[in-house]
């Protein structure tokens, strides 16, 4: 039980330090809020727009005190570089009596990083406006690839390998799992 | 002191040391291939976690046929390594889960509060939750003293890797962008079928008689599995709010 306790402590701590290492900026397919509005930002089809390319930007929306509705705002889509609008969209929802997805295509006109927004104005006078801004990186290739990571491969794929060598002559000669000779 | 040490010293003799060791590589392989490719941008994050999450479930399913394997192959070679290897198997299994749902709550999601997050992801987090911790009581009770000690029920509590298994596939239906994909869905598709058909075998194979209770489960389970599928395929052909395939909504789909 003792063991079971330390595996488990080492594992969540293992997890949590970790997870503290990733401080990647806030970006596509994360959670923004504001006034109480949330939305997850998806852009189709793997969160990776390609530069010059149109690309479906959606939107899931909810907020703190459910029954979130699109009918209630106009929401404007708007990519901005340098602190210059490069794109403006509005965010209709993705189709006919959807509440709380919206979705538009956009285009991302060069490399480099915008900040997504998305501004909800009131129709209903009881709503309370938001402005979500999701950071975003485009990257030039048609993958989104800034590196071919092959050296990363195949380094791994060596050391897997060497791994796996010295597994198999350690077992075998330590004989743990050879069938015992019957006498 | 002496008996830790000695006991330390034969590690290196079981398959186990090196699949703990593999693991530990391939998570940092995986972290460093993802940061080379797609350096310091977001996706580097949502691939990682994404690499991970089907990490753990290929883990899992390759733990869950071993059972099969040897019964249906009694003489096949390396049995019992086969035997040793699977508790490390599904040990990794929960660390590479530990890894996606750290990666995915706290990188993507900023520790939202669950019941802000819109119901599409509240259903998806709920099961995704309950599944990781039963894979987390499993690789906790992992260990020679804790089967000692829970007897029966140690083989009760590891029963559940069934359930945890169906609710990361209703997960991976419900979230996962490439999990409704053709080759992602079609391999899910052919290998819990393998090990559906290799239970029922060897439950109702010749010679056997299973018991009322095995008959249940086994029923039961292949309609629940059959159920979480026919999920995944209603997803893939675009009746998705979130997994993307979505050409225009349910009407259009329609």
């Amino acid at each position: 039980m003792n063991h079971a306790k330390r595996f488990g402590g080492m594992l969540t701590l293992a997890v949590v330090v970790a997870a503290s290492l990733f401080n990647a900026s806030a970006s596509a397919h994360v959670l923004q809020s504001d006034n109480g509005v949330s939305a997850i930002l998806h852009i189709k089809p793997d969160d990776n727009p390609v530069a010059g390319k149109p690309v479906p930007v959606n939107f899931l929306f909810s907020n703190d005190v459910g029954g979130f509705s699109l009918n209630d705002y106009k929401v404007q889509l708007r990519l901005i570089q340098n602190k210059t609008v490069k794109f403006s969209s509005p965010v209709p929802p993705l189709f006919f009596g959807a509440s709380t997805e919206g979705e538009t295509m956009a285009t991302f006109p060069e490399v480099g990083v915008y900040s997504l927004q998305a501004k909800g104005t009131p129709v209903e006078k009881d709503a309370p406006p938001f402005t979500l801004n999701f950071t975003v990186r485009v990257a030039s290739a048609a993958d989104g690839k800034t590196g071919s990571g092959k050296t990363a491969v195949i380094l791994s794929g060596f050391s897997l390998i060497i791994l796996g060598m010295v597994a198999a002559k350690t077992i075998q000669t330590g004989g743990k799992y050879r069938k015992p000779k019957l006498k | 002191m002496t008996n830790f040490v000695s006991q330390i010293r034969r590690w290196p003799q079981g398959i186990r040391f090196y699949i703990g060791l593999t693991t530990v590589l391939v998570t940092a392989e995986m972290y460093w291939y993802t940061k080379s490719v797609y350096g310091d941008s977001n996706t580097a994050a949502i691939r990682l976690q994404d690499i991970y999450a089907w990490l753990s479930l290929s883990l899992i399913l390759l733990a869950l046929a071993i059972g099969p394997l040897c019964s249906l192959l009694p003489n096949i070679r390396g049995k019992s390594l086969l035997r040793d290897a699977r508790r490390l198997i599904g040990v990794s299994a929960a660390w590479f889960a530990a890894w996606h749902v750290g990666i995915s709550y706290i990188n993507q999601f900023k520790a939202a509060n669950p019941l802000t997050l819109p119901a599409a992801y509240q259903r998806a987090f709920a099961v995704g939750a309950v599944a990781m911790l039963i894979l987390l009581a499993l690789a906790g009770t992992s260990f020679d003293a804790a089967f000692k000690r829970l007897g029966v029920w140690w083989f009760r509590l590891h029963r559940l890797i069934y359930l945890s298994v169906l609710l990361i596939l209703f997960h991976a239906f419900a979230i996962g962008v490439r999990s409704v994909s053709w080759p992602y869905i079609g391999t899910l598709t052919l290998v819990i079928g393998l090990l559906f058909a290799a239970h029922l075998y060897l439950g109702f194979g010749p010679g056997k008689e299973p018991t009322i209770l095995r008959s249940i489960v086994l029923c039961y389970g292949l309609l629940i599995t059959i159920a979480v599928f026919a999920y995944g395929y209603s997803q893939h052909l675009g009746l998705s709010d979130i997994a993307g395939n979505s050409q225009g909504g349910q009407y259009e789909s329609r």
